[in-house]
């Protein structure tokens, strides 16, 4: 069977994820394997207008989010020709997508992302993640951890590095 | 005569359970140290000598796998590049392999 590697984008892990790829890549290519990247993040909320009427219903916003997600990743992706990574989005509770999506796509490794100086919060949701794929999945877990290099004013309060800032520099 | 045996129980067991904890951990260390020896020697292949990337093993408890930490100075990160094959095919099963990517990775 020939290797697979999933490598799974939490919400508010996404200039991580950038940051890194090419760390993926050279894993990737290191097990000759192929990649998909699923990016897992939370239902947005519908867009109200001024007067709170919906603009734009969530179903229409999941679009957006999941075209927004594929062109971004595959833009980032193209600079290394000799490799194939498919994007995927899934919306829905972190951990429990996740995990279907481990099981759906039976991988060899799975690749997660984590700021290294990042709050609280996400440190937990990547730590919590890690353990409930190691009960689930007798995979190889590979964990990139990125600096984190774009925080603003205030990085104690674990605000969401813009993917502007990634794509800036 | 059995309060005397109780009490010389009570007082070895903290002392025995110590020494026994003492020996699990040296032990944990020990495998831990072969696990680095084996990866060291494989990246050291790789990169054909010694380099300036860092690998650390941590062993695997109760609460959490194993981790083989892969980290180089800032501007040598193509180093966790080429010796990534190497690392991954030397890790045990029990081990997550964690790569700090610095700013220029």
């Amino acid at each position: 069977m020939s290797a697979r590697l999933l490598a799974i984008v939490l919400e508010g892990q996404e200039a991580a994820a950038l940051a890194a790829l090419p760390t993926l890549a050279a894993v990737t290519r290191a097990e000759t394997a192929c990649v998909r990247l699923a990016y897992v993040r939370s239902f947005p909320h519908p867009r109200l207008d001024r007067s709170g009427r919906i603009a734009v219903d969530v179903d229409r916003e999941m679009a957006r989010i999941t075209d927004t997600t594929i062109e971004t990743f595959r833009a980032a992706v193209r600079r290394f020709d000799d490799i194939a990574m498919d994007v995927v989005v899934r919306f829905g509770r972190a951990r429990q997508e996740a995990t279907i999506e481990a099981e759906v796509f039976a991988p060899t490794s799975i690749g997660l992302f984590a700021a290294r100086e990042a709050g609280m919060r996400a440190r937990w949701a990547t730590w919590s993640l890690r353990r409930r794929i190691a009960r689930h999945a007798r995979v190889r877990v590979v964990v990139l951890e990125t600096d984190r290099l774009h925080a603003r004013r205030w990085p104690w309060l674990d605000l969401s590095p813009r993917w502007q800032d990634i794509v800036r520099t | 005569m059995l309060g005397d045996i109780a009490g010389l129980v009570a007082t070895l067991a903290p002392v025995i359970g110590f020494l026994l904890w003492r020996e699990h951990l040296d032990r944990r260390q020990h495998v831990a140290g072969l696990v680095r020896a084996e990866i060291h020697a494989g990246a050291t292949r790789a990169l054909d000598g010694e380099t300036l990337l860092a690998i650390e093993v941590r062993s695997p408890t109760v609460w959490r796998h194993g981790e083989v930490r892969l980290s180089a100075p800032r501007g040598y990160e193509s180093l966790i590049r080429e010796s990534a094959l190497a690392v991954l095919a030397r890790t045990p099963g029990g081990y997550d392999v964690v790569i700090h990517c610095g700013g220029n990775s």
